[in-house]
């Protein structure tokens, strides 16, 4: 559930990054090891090959799938400095931010809150772009945007010459024909409202119009002399625009969740900010917040965190772990720790680590740098008694009675179209029972059946070349409104077959139905067993239906299928 | 008298009088059926009445072309019959006769110069000669009264019909009968059954039985079949029983979203709670009830955190949790039993639920919109890591997994997390079989469980063991209402082991 983000990485550029070449199966190992999961291909079958690398077709691509949480190995530069460390290759790097006497200053207007409130930004000085690395910084965008900040709802992030700017920056919410720039790839200026129309035909963009579109008003970023940086989260000027000759490199980041945006910023600039000349080093930048606060990006000060090792042997099992084997694990996993007085470690977070929240992360980590696979497994003390539920287990006793009786067993979806419903019952939708699904991709999943009929018809009519007689059922539940349920709906078991053949025989379902009450023990009786008593509906044939009571309650219904509903399904033999 | 006990008599008859020579020219004479003679023959020489010395024919067969030229004559004479005096437009004879014999019926007379086409006139079609003998049909019934035997035509007139298609070559082998060793006059009848008059008046001892056929198929009994889905659900179910787990009540498929997610600390930004992934409903579209004391710690350790964690640090909304979907996992139940536990005074537990979970899904062959989910459960003070890969091994060890190895995973509610992959001997490789992990402090603390109480937990989809086990490829094959009958009749039973 979430797909995980998987990235290309060429295995040259990889071991050159890493400074150790390994073969596939040690790194499919170490990677599976380290909870990656690592296909090799080639090349050729890389997709989104912006820039044109000098590779060759058939050079050597590993497919790497990621955890979602690990937006810190999303590029090879990333995935590098954490196979060093794991490899014990070398320390991990440490990442600052350099102290600014003059800082690009971003001042935010109250506008913002009303569609896109937060924004934070970085400098990365003096960066030597070559194709690999610049290739690798948008891609790395790429990524980021698609999944941790979900499709650039939460998080958009815009990079962009600083040189082409003169601070300092506004970030403010205008409406879109009040904006007028010329926008990344156009020629010529044009308000948002036609550029909208313009990026409409962008495959890859036109994906995020919608974020803003119905606001009155659209987030936009200016520098002092009135030029657009961006239209988050769309589009960059063309005029700020990242080249590969950039650099010196702004990066701003707009969102509507603070918290994952500087989490996001952090990860984004530690991975580059090795190719700044002074190398993983960044440059902060200075936001003015609404309420005239001044905020200081990106914060690159490693949290400490206590570790508990009582806590950390408890969650494990591995009882024997000691401070020096804590360190040496931690370290593999990118983390610095020492014992304090209390007897607890301190585990300093790098600012790339925004997935870890507790201690039971560390202790993930820590397991994974012991080697998950090294634990002994062994059972657990803890004595229970088995014990199935008594719905279930009456169900199957019943299932079993059918398919003695010769009746083939059937599972069908809970989810039929309103259209299955209406042809099996000939009536409206009684919304007063049916549970209805808001956003299904296909016509075939509108409801939940109320009633296992219209999938037991559906399954004669898939069936019509099987020999006759068909005899089918399920036992199954099916959903109805019920506002005694928290949420407002509730299951109910139910059992349905079907006996069709050339000639309808409803003795056959009736009785299966018979042999089913004699094997409840309940007695053919009005008063005090089940009874049957005509019935009226639209979906049987006249007279030939009946309720079934129980105690004088109906609880089911048998009878000849209308041919009307038959010709509906599509069968042509009576059901 | 049968029609078979008549020709066994005829034939012993003929056998009798040392006159039986060829079985083809026998079953000729007497205008039966030379496979049904020879069937006859067989069963008396399985008895020793007779003995059989095969003799190879080979001769002509006139096709089915043939022989209705016999009857109606060939093409060409049928165009010539169909020209009157005063000739026809090549038009008009089209209609005349079928448009296929008129193609080759004019060809074939044309070939022999019966006729002469005038374009003068627009192609008008003459006769040339007076009178035709039908010479083709004259040798398809010279041949059909010599029995297509080879010498009845000279060579170039074989090919002739060859060519045209008229004739085919056949082969029969056919007997000479001769009198066997244990010849008879009459061939006494088999019993095929002992009956229970045979054995009342002891007549058996006097009976012989007939060879039973071992090659042909038995009667098949009549019976319905289980689903070969819930067989394994089955099986399943076995497993954790044999464990001592308790069924979980999963039987609510609608869930809101905060039992489905927000209680299992899924944050409200995560992708799973995309329209695009999950269904919600339109009606009734959000939850009425959830405990106000509960979610507003589950709103807290979101929002700010808590229990040693920092939470996700992002605004929170009741409104999100509180709309309804299709449980897109039992984990939901499982949240629910958790905190009863907690609710109820802890005691130590082990859970287990196989039922239907929902994704929006278009469907192909590795996905469908619903599948079943099986999960498993435990909790209890102190339980570790260490107790969970004993669970896992022991669990798919009765699966007929022995060897197993775990890779680190993220799931946003289980911490560590791991992917379960087996080593599939039949497939020579490792597989990936399950998911387990350990459940965040975060979704426990705030069900009011004890800090010491860890809970470990592990799932896997029924379908993909099913179609592993059962070799389908397409789940579209198990699942569903297009689920080929035949396939649940002829299912095997499961045994789970790969």
């Amino acid at each position: 559930q979430g797909q995980m983000p998987v990235i290309y990485v060429v295995a040259e550029n990889l071991f050159s990054l890493l400074g150790k070449t390994l073969n596939d199966k040690e790194l499919e190992d170490i990677c599976f090891e380290f909870g990656l999961e690592v296909e090799t291909t080639t090349y050729k079958d890389m997709p989104h090959r912006d820039i044109v690398e000098e590779y060759k077709e058939d050079e050597l691509v590993f497919k790497v799938e990621v955890p979602a949480n690990r937006i810190d190995l999303l590029c090879v530069e990333g995935l590098a400095e954490a196979m060093r460390c794991y490899l014990q290759l070398a320390e991990p790097s440490i990442f600052k931010v350099v102290p600014l006497e003059k800082k690009e200053t971003i001042i935010v207007e109250e506008s913002c809150n009303q569609i896109r409130p937060f924004i934070v930004g970085a400098v990365l000085r003096g960066v030597k772009f070559n194709p690999k690395n610049y290739n690798s910084f948008i891609s790395l965008q790429d990524k980021l945007h698609e999944n941790y900040c979900r499709k650039r709802t939460l998080v958009a992030i815009g990079t962009h010459d600083l040189d082409t700017i003169k601070g300092p920056i506004t970030y403010k919410a205008l409406p879109p024909k009040e904006i007028i720039f010329t926008a990344l790839h156009q020629t010529k200026d044009m308000d948002v409202t036609e550029l909208f129309s313009v990026l409409e035909k962008d495959l890859k963009l036109r994906n995020y119009l919608g974020i803003i579109r119905d606001s009155p008003v659209y987030p936009v970023i200016y520098d002092a002399e009135g030029h657009v940086l961006s239209l988050p989260p769309i589009i960059n000027g063309e005029r700020t625009k990242l080249k590969m000759t950039t650099t010196n490199v702004f990066i701003e980041s707009t969102a509507t969740d603070l918290s994952r945006a500087k989490a996001n910023l952090q990860a984004l600039v530690c991975m580059f900010a090795q190719y700044c000349e002074k190398p993983f080093t960044v440059e902060p930048v200075e936001v003015v917040a609404v309420d005239k606060s001044v905020h200081q990006y990106p914060d690159l000060t490693y949290k400490e965190m206590k570790l508990d090792i009582d806590y950390a042997k408890q969650l494990s099992g591995v009882d024997d772990l000691q401070p020096a084997d804590i360190q040496k694990y931690l370290l593999k996993m990118g983390m610095h720790s020492k014992p304090a007085e209390d007897g607890k470690m301190v585990v300093e977070i790098p600012p790339t680590r925004g997935d870890i929240l507790h201690q039971c992360d560390i202790i993930e980590d820590l397991i994974i740098g012991y080697g998950i696979n090294r634990i002994p497994a062994r059972l657990p003390k803890t004595h229970t008694i088995g014990k199935q539920l008594p719905i279930n287990m009456f169900s199957d006793l019943i299932r079993r009675e059918f398919a003695f009786a010769g009746f083939d067993e059937c599972v069908t979806f809970s989810l039929i179209s309103k259209e299955d419903q209406s042809n099996c019952f000939l009536k409206p939708l009684d919304t007063k029972e049916v549970v209805q699904i808001k956003n299904p991709k296909t016509a075939e999943f509108q409801i939940i059946r109320t009633s296992m009929l219209p999938s037991i018809l559906k399954c004669v009519s898939a069936n019509r070349t099987a020999k006759l007689p068909l005899k089918i059922f399920e036992v199954n539940d099916v959903v109805k409104k019920d506002p005694e349920s928290d949420t407002g709906a509730s299951n109910q078991r139910n059992v349905c077959a079907a006996f069709s053949n050339t000639k309808s025989g409803l003795e056959n379902i009736h009785g299966l139905l018979d042999l089913l009450m004699l094997k409840l023990k309940i007695p053919f009786s009005s008063d005090n067993g089940y009874s049957l008593r005509a019935a009226q509906e639209d979906h049987f044939m006249k007279g030939l239906q009946a309720d079934i009571l129980f105690h004088g309650e109906p609880i089911g219904q048998m009878g000849i299928i209308h041919p009307e509903v038959l010709k509906k399904f599509e069968i042509s033999y009576p059901v | 008298l049968s029609p078979r006990a008549a020709m066994e008599e005829e034939v012993l008859c003929a056998v009798n009088a040392n006159t039986f020579e060829d079985s083809a020219v026998f079953a000729r004479d007497r205008g039966l059926d030379h496979n049904a003679v020879v069937g006859v023959l067989n069963r008396l020489a399985a008895f020793e009445f007779v003995n059989l010395a095969p003799i190879q024919n080979n001769s002509w067969e006139l096709t089915d072309e043939a022989q209705h030229y016999v009857t109606v004559g060939t093409p060409e004479a049928q165009v010539f019959n169909a020209i009157p005096e005063e000739g026809i437009a090549m038009a008009d004879l089209q209609g005349k006769v079928d448009t296929g014999v008129a193609k080759i019926g004019f060809a074939q007379g044309m070939q022999q110069k019966w006729f002469r086409v005038d374009k003068t006139q627009g192609s008008r079609v003459y006769r040339k000669v007076e009178s035709i003998v039908d010479t083709v049909r004259e040798m398809l019934l010279e041949l059909q009264r010599a029995n297509g035997a080879f010498e009845a035509l000279n060579k170039a007139n074989t090919d002739l019909l060859k060519r045209r298609q008229l004739i085919r070559a056949v082969s029969l082998t056919s007997f000479k009968v001769s009198k066997g060793p244990k010849f008879a006059m009459t061939l006494k009848k088999e019993a095929t059954d002992l009956t229970a008059e045979m054995i009342a008046s002891d007549s058996w001892k006097e009976e012989t039985f007939k060879g039973y056929n071992f090659n042909a198929r038995g009667l098949q009994p009549p019976s319905g079949y289980l689903h070969p889905l819930l067989k394994v659900k089955a099986a399943f179910r076995e497993i954790f029983l044999e464990m001592g787990f308790e069924e979980m009540p999963t039987n609510n498929y609608v869930e809101s979203s905060f039992w489905n997610f927000d209680a299992l600390f899924q944050p409200q930004a995560h992708p799973a709670r995309d329209l695009h992934d999950t269904f919600f409903l339109s009606d009734p579209a959000a939850a009425t009830q959830i405990p106000e004391d509960y979610m507003a710690c589950v709103k807290e350790v979101h929002e700010v955190g808590g229990y040693g964690s920092i939470g996700y640090r992002c605004a929170w909304k009741e409104e999100e949790a509180r709309k309804n979907i299709m449980r897109t996992h039992t984990t939901a139940v499982s949240a629910r039993m958790l905190r009863k536990l907690a609710q109820n005074g802890f005691q130590p537990a082990k859970y287990f639920s196989i039922d239907r979970v929902f994704r929006n899904e278009t469907l192909d062959a590795t996905h469908l919109a619903e599948f079943h989910q099986i999960e498993g459960v435990a909790c209890d003070r102190g339980i570790c890591l260490r107790d969970l890969l004993g669970l896992m091994a022991t669990f798919f060890e009765k699966m007929g997994m022995p060897k197993l190895r775990f890779k680190p995973a993220y799931n946003p509610y289980t911490e560590p997390s791991m992917e379960i992959f087996a080593w599939h001997s039949g497939l020579n490789k490792w597989i990936e079989v399950g998911n387990s992990g350990m459940f965040r402090p975060e979704m426990l603390r705030p069900m009011g469980l004890p800090e010491d109480v860890h809970v470990l937990g592990w799932g896997l989809s029924l379908e993909r063991p099913t179609m592993i086990l059962y070799e389908i490829k397409n789940m579209r094959a198990l699942f569903g209402h297009r689920v080929d009958i035949n396939m649940i009749r002829e299912n095997p039973i499961c045994r789970l082991e790969y």
